[in-house]
């Protein structure tokens, strides 16, 4: 039997509250590191099948910054901070003082802004998921890629694969102030033993 | 109107012609693709991990082990002779640097395709497999060409052909 049989309406409900607090914090985060103001959507909360994860973009193979961090303790998984490409450039040129034209080769001083900002966003979202549920949570050096959307959001999914075929996704978009699209979308994938784990540390 | 059926991951499919065969994003996952040359029969699987280490599954297609042998069974069904099939593999790349567990399973996933289709008996004609980017493919069941696209230079969707 799986665990996500067990999921109900309410159980999705209190992810998608805890969620919003940790989104708040990391949106905090990422308004003083850019001087923006950067606004977020209410969390969306989903119970995916892996094998439709192609489907579930507009545009699956639109070239994205994607950049995970794993945290372990008493609960496994991990946060995924995607950034388009334009907010991306726009955040080297705030950070670094210039852009860069092609980010699929990006030097380690433009790759530190971005895992530094992972570090920052999803380091304050794992600080609040901590502090609600009482749990222990470490989190891990970020890593970083330049690909495809549905390539970068499968790959994150898939060592929680092994035993499962459908996962959760809590799903969080950035507005940062100026851009006239949506930027930056923060996705929390829980390894499959930790989502029960989570919900009776509140008290479900 | 060209025909084209685009499989999820972990998913399989057979197929007559005309067809081709899509999948999208395949990172550390290996896209299989057979194909029997003269009945204009193909095939494509999604392939995720490499084995799924003798447990009854739910989704057999998201290993090599069990998926491999299910998809040329399909074909069968379509009127595929096992002997005559041919395949053509991409994926199982390391999409990130410092993590060694999916490098490893990038590298896995292709291991375990090869010794399958060996077992089955089924020549490889042509891989694009292994460094750190993400491949989507397209396979025309007609003419066997596996059409490869992925993220290159300048933002750019690099296509090859193989």
């Amino acid at each position: 039997m799986s665990y996500y049989d067990q999921i109900q309406g309410t159980h999705m409900d209190m992810l998608k509250e805890i969620s919003n607090i940790g989104t708040g914090n990391a949106a905090t985060a990422l308004s003083s590191m850019t001087s923006k103001k950067v606004e977020i959507t209410v969390p969306n909360v989903s119970l995916v099948e892996i094998s439709q994860i192609p489907f579930l973009f507009k545009d699956p193979e639109k070239v994205t910054v994607g950049i995970p961090i794993m945290f372990h303790g008493d609960l496994n998984g991990k946060i995924l901070l995607l950034f388009d490409t334009e907010p991306a450039r726009e955040i080297l040129e705030l950070l670094l003082g210039f852009g860069n034209e092609d980010l699929t080769v990006m030097d380690e001083m433009q790759k530190s802004v971005f895992t530094e900002i992972c570090n920052i966003v999803c380091g304050s979202y794992i600080v609040a998921l901590s502090q609600f549920t009482n749990l222990f949570l470490n989190s891990e050096v970020p890593q970083i890629t330049v690909d495809m959307l549905t390539a970068i959001i499968a790959e994150s999914c898939l060592e929680y694969a092994v035993e499962e075929d459908r996962t959760i996704l809590i799903e969080t978009r950035f507005h940062i102030e100026d851009q006239s699209v949506i930027g930056a979308y923060l996705f929390l994938i829980l390894e499959p033993a930790s989502i029960p784990k989570l919900l009776e540390s509140l008290g479900m | 109107m060209e025909k084209k059926t685009i499989i999820g991951i972990g998913e399989y499919k057979a197929a007559i012609n005309p067809m081709t065969l899509v999948t999208l994003g395949l990172g550390s996952c290996v896209g299989v693709c057979l194909r029997d040359p003269r009945q204009r029969v193909g095939g494509m699987i999604h392939v995720m991990l490499p084995e799924s280490g003798g447990k009854s599954v739910t989704k057999p297609g998201k290993y090599a082990d069990v998926g491999i042998p299910l998809l040329i069974a399909e074909m069968k069904k379509l009127g595929a002779s096992p002997t005559a099939l041919e395949a053509k593999i991409a994926g199982g790349a390391a999409m990130f640097k410092s993590d060694k567990s999916t490098m490893e399973v990038g590298r896995r996933n292709i291991d375990s395709v090869k010794q399958i289709l060996k077992q089955c008996g089924v020549p490889i004609l042509s891989e694009e497999c292994g460094g750190s980017r993400a491949r989507s493919i397209e396979y025309s069941v007609e003419t066997g060409a596996l059409m490869i696209r992925k993220v290159g230079g300048g933002e750019k969707t690099e296509i090859l052909t193989i």
